[in-house]
């Protein structure tokens, strides 16, 4: 399997300071409450709330200045999968590991469970969390290509207080907006495909509802590509994926891989999963 | 005395429970009184002149001690380094010559303190055009790194080899080696074929960093240094100071990895000259990213011209080797001998002609690397005996087979001959293969290079105490390999007293005698042999003290244990010898030695010491859609002469495979422009466990037939040799697509697939 890591894009290292042994002060809040974070936010200066802290500790490291941290550890509520309703709700410090290893995801999102299995290593399993995932929303991250798949919103509470849900490709933006987790609607049957295996070069993901189909790539875009498929897609595949990559925007420049090869492997990963999705294999 | 630990008890294992507890001491973890920490502002720019350096609000900031130029260089008696060829300054004087070169050191109270006054530095540049790669360093119109001649000498070579320094703007140094009429040879041929081969630019990834700290006493200066080459070193921080070796001290603790990489003088004098501007010890501990921006493996293209007769024998090769050398020399000059001198492989020529380019370019640095060149041409010619023997229809088994040179035979005239039985290894890997799987391709490859280092020598002491207590002291340094284990076992063998009685001295220059360094598979061999000599001196003057104790000659007695069997009577030596030293006791100190004498005759200007062979299998699978390899099957072997112990030696094969199967398939280090764009340990890929192939395995022959202890080699190096041309091998073996570049990224291997429809490449006759 490749599985080359990719660097943020942003912001680039200082390479003449690349000593990664400083950083800056900065005061910790441990918040108790989702509103208390909130209040620590807007009273701070240049503030960043911390779960996992894989993405800020490295940023910090290169050069980062945080006024604040406010750790999100303490409060109750935000890491585990539960039922609401018609929504499955991933709480954002739910650790992948969590991910991996939930039932009650692999009930409602078969295919979810299995891919989790095998994102970044044990450690980062360990300690990375699903919502710190899709706030960073690296390009090669896992997180904001699989919920967009699935039409995923997130719940986030602004600076100022008021609840909003925002479709999963818009976070990361403001970093004031605390995401409280992730809401997957199932009310109707839906399971979770992905083919990983030029990661970090290039990953496909399919949603496969009763209705339709939503397939997102990632690793060559900035924000994680998305395709709205008809159920008949799947009969199609290699013309359908043929399209798909076809039409695909510009790609990122890279050095890990061409763009020629990323689109001519749209097509390739994007037709496996739709013969999957056709022969309802996982 | 009695022993009562178990054999689990001795060195070796002592080793891995302080490791497995964090006991270990690196030089990472060593404090002094009044110690500062240093902090390093390095070149955003591949190619510039310095017009002004301004730290002067640096140098206001509380706690910081003092910064360091090149202007500081001045005071320096010679401020250049590298390995014969000296070219690299201690700190840039006038000009930055690769993103990451070090143009300010700072001295401060603690790290962040240093870290911040960096930051306060305000450098004027004047950027430079630079070239990236030996392609655009060679053009006409190519900026040139150096204005002036290279200082230094060239390594020794002999018969058989030339070199040239500065033969072109921009080449550092070119080698060429050969035998026979190579023009005749390949006249003669029944079937020529030229291939050109690369390799990418691999970083050394030791977990510990580059860490050193200095302290001067008058105008004695003593280090704790991670440098694998103590030794080495002290000359080189000597001669940069004008100083006597005897006023440099080196102490060198417990490495946490080198792979070459902390091989020979780096940024030790820096450290030295910031603690003699700041008038305390200075620790400079440089982070992870740094130290990839210190040193990287060579990058090379190597084209060859092979011919062959119409029986599938080898007659004659012609290699052209370019290597990038980076902005400085480093061991550049090493590289370029070794890689030319081993493009033969482990195969009978009539003619070898070489040539092996050192070409400069505004990257990183190119130095020793585990394996020293041999993977470098191991990689290319192993592809190329592959592919020739495809392309004549042979079996590449049976034409590797009626190829191979015999134990005895010299792999170049007037070298010392195989120390091994090629074919014997060559069939034990055949022998573990899996079987044929449909959908599935195998490839071999038998890697070869010299080791031990040429004309080495080495120097080693042995006390034995009142109570048959040994002390091995040499400056083999501990890197990991298990070296203190090795120089007691060979210590104990000799004097017949059980492992867990001997412990090895730390090292440190002012005490233990010297050695050329702790690379080139040299230790156990080079310096075990005078381990092993100076154990037998301990065991004569104790026979000889037992003998006039008992009244008797030396050939009357014999030592068992320790006691003295004279006859049928046994007696204690303890008593004996406290009887007439009273006081404290005594200790018989045995001094040995090994030297290989030069021989200008042969190519390297001395013997070779030991053959290194690496047989290489692997299988695999490809998909043909992607190019995305998987390695299903890894199997290596190689030949330790004789195996002091078993699993140390699988360890250091597997270890060395395990590296080349990443550079084979994904590790490299990658520039965007003139930056480099993947050089930090995020972004790095080396192997994790999970990338290893289900089937890995290990395999060591004990030919016995060594210069060592016993019959013994060195092993360090091995594994890496002939890891990727196996696995492309194998590759071309089950799609017919030829690869001839490492990495084998899928993108590759697809554009390798894809090209199967082109028209061949060989030029048969």
């Amino acid at each position: 399997m490749l599985a080359q890591a990719i660097h943020p894009p942003a912001p680039p290292h200082p390479i003449a300071m690349r000593s990664r042994k400083h950083i800056s002060p900065f005061n910790l809040v441990r918040a108790r409450t989702v509103d208390e974070a909130g209040q620590a936010m807007a009273a701070s200066r240049n503030a960043r709330y911390v779960a996992g802290g894989i993405d800020l500790i490295d940023l910090m490291k290169s050069g980062l200045e945080v006024g604040t941290i406010i750790s999100l550890d303490a409060i109750p509520g935000l890491r585990g999968i539960s039922l609401e309703g018609d929504r499955l709700f991933i709480g954002a410090l739910t650790t992948h590991a969590d991910i991996a290893e939930s039932e009650l995801l692999h009930r409602h999102v078969p295919g979810f469970r299995e891919i989790w299995a095998t994102v970044a290593n044990l450690r980062i399993r360990m300690v990375g969390t699903f919502g710190g995932n899709l706030i960073s929303a690296l390009p090669h991250y896992d997180a904001p290509a699989a919920c967009a798949a699935l039409g995923a919103v997130g719940r986030v509470r602004k600076a100022a207080g008021e609840y909003m849900d925002a479709p999963v490709t818009a976070l990361g933006g403001d970093k004031s907006a605390l995401l409280e987790g992730t809401f997957i609607d199932v009310h109707e049957p839906v399971r979770l495909l992905a083919d990983r295996s030029l990661h970090p070069v290039l990953s496909v993901y399919l949603a496969v509802r009763p209705t339709g189909m939503r397939a997102t790539i990632a690793c060559a875009f900035a924000r994680p590509h998305v395709i709205d498929l008809p159920l008949d897609a799947s009969l199609a595949q290699a013309d359908v994926a043929a399209e798909v990559a076809a039409s695909a925007p510009a790609m990122m420049e890279s050095s890990i891989a061409s763009a020629a090869y990323q689109r001519r492997m749209i097509a390739v990963l994007l037709k496996r999963l739709l013969k999957r999705a056709a022969e309802r294999q996982p | 005395m009695t022993h009562s630990h178990t054999q689990e008890s001795d060195t070796y294992f002592r080793a891995f429970r302080k490791k497995a507890t964090g006991q270990s001491v690196y030089t990472f973890d060593v404090v002094l009184p009044f110690m500062l920490h240093g902090k390093l502002l390095r070149s955003p720019h591949a190619h510039a002149r310095i017009k002004s350096i301004d730290a002067s609000k640096a140098l206001a900031m509380d706690g910081v001690s003092c910064v360091v130029t090149g202007a500081d260089l001045a005071e320096l008696a010679d401020p250049y380094y590298g390995v014969g060829l000296r070219d690299q300054p201690v700190i840039a004087i006038d000009r930055v010559r690769y993103v990451g070169d070090v143009v300010a050191a700072v001295c401060a109270v603690d790290e962040n303190t240093a870290y911040r006054a960096l930051q306060q530095i305000v450098v004027d540049y004047e950027p430079l055009l630079s070239v990236m790669t030996p392609s655009a360093a060679l053009m006409d119109d190519a900026p040139v790194l150096f204005d002036t001649p290279t200082r230094g000498v060239s390594p020794v070579i002999g018969a058989g080899s030339a070199y040239k320094i500065d033969p072109a703007p921009n080449v550092l140094y070119e080698y060429t080696f050969g035998y026979g009429d190579v023009d005749r040879a390949l006249d003669s041929a029944h079937a020529l074929f030229t291939d050109t081969f690369e390799i990418g630019r691999i970083n050394h990834f030791h977990l510990e960093p580059y860490v050193n700290v200095a302290r001067w006493t008058g105008s004695q200066v003593e280090f704790w240094s991670c440098n694998q080459d103590p030794f080495v070193l002290r000359a080189d921080v000597a001669r940069i100071f004008g100083l006597p070796v005897t006023d440099v001290r080196i102490r060198t603790p417990l490495i946490g990895g080198g792979f070459g990489g902390k091989s020979y003088c780096k940024m030790e004098p820096l450290v030295a000259l910031m603690s003699r501007k700041a008038g305390a010890p200075v620790r400079l501990a440089l982070s992870m990213d740094e130290s990839m921006l210190t040193l990287v493996k060579h990058p090379a293209s190597l084209t060859l011209t092979t011919g062959v007769d119409k029986q599938g024998l080898l007659l004659g090769r012609r290699a052209d080797i370019t290597l990038d050398g980076g902005a400085y020399s480093d061991a550049s000059t090493l590289v370029a001998i070794k890689t030319g001198f081993r493009i033969g492989g482990p195969y009978r020529w009539q003619a070898i002609d070489s040539r092996a380019r050192i070409v400069r370019t505004n990257t990183i640095p190119s130095g020793s690397f585990r394996g020293f060149g041999g993977t470098q041409a191991s990689w290319a010619s192993e592809r190329q005996i592959d592919m020739i023997a495809r392309r004549l229809g042979h079996d590449p088994v049976a034409f590797r087979k009626r190829n191979l040179l015999k134990a005895g035979e010299p792999f170049a005239p007037n070298d010392r001959g195989i120390d091994l039985d090629l074919a014997a290894g060559f069939d034990r890997l055949i022998a573990s293969m899996p079987a044929r799987t449909k959908g599935r391709g195998q490839g071999v490859a038998i890697g070869i290079k010299d080791a031990g280092g040429t004309g080495n020598h080495g120097q080693a002491l042995v006390r034995v105490n009142q109570s048959g207590q040994v002390c091995v002291s040499t400056a083999t340094v501990d890197i990991g390999q298990g070296a203190p284990s090795a120089m007691c076992r060979i210590a104990t063998e000799v004097l017949g007293l059980p492992r867990n009685t001997a412990v090895y001295a730390s090292v440190d220059t002012e005490h233990n005698p010297p050695d050329n360094g702790t690379h080139v598979s040299c230790a156990t061999m080079i310096t075990g042999l005078a381990v092993e000599a100076a154990a037998r001196d301990a065991l004569q003057q104790v026979l000889a003290f037992a003998a006039s104790q008992l009244g008797c000659t030396a050939d009357d007695i014999t030592l068992e244990g320790w006691l003295v069997r004279h006859g049928g009577a046994l007696h204690p030596l303890e008593p004996m010898i406290r009887k007439y030293f009273g006081g404290i006791g005594w200790e018989f100190i045995g001094r040995g030695a090994f030297k290989e004498p030069y021989a200008p005759a042969t190519p390297m200007g001395a013997e070779n010491v030991s053959w290194m062979p690496c047989w290489s299998g692997a299988e695999v699978e490809v998909d043909e859609e992607t190019g995305q390899v998987r390695v299903l099957s890894l199997v290596v072997g190689s030949d330790a002469g004789r195996a002091l112990d078993m699993g140390t030696c699988i360890g250091q094969v597997e270890g060395a495979a395990a590296q080349a199967f990443a550079q084979a398939m994904f590790e490299e280090m990658r520039y965007r422009g003139d930056q480099p764009d993947n050089a930090t340990p995020l972004a790095y890929r080396v192997p994790r466990v999970a990338d290893m192939p289900q089937d890995f395995r290990a395999f060591v022959m004990e030919s016995r037939l060594g210069v060592g202890p016993g019959g013994l080699k060195g092993i360090g190096e091995a594994g890496m040799l002939g890891i990727a041309a196996a696995i492309a091998n194998a590759i071309e073996d089950a799609t017919g697509a030829s690869l001839t570049k490492t990495p084998f990224t899928p993108e590759r291997v697809l554009a390798a697939l894809d090209a199967r429809q082109a028209p061949d490449i060989a030029a048969s006759k």
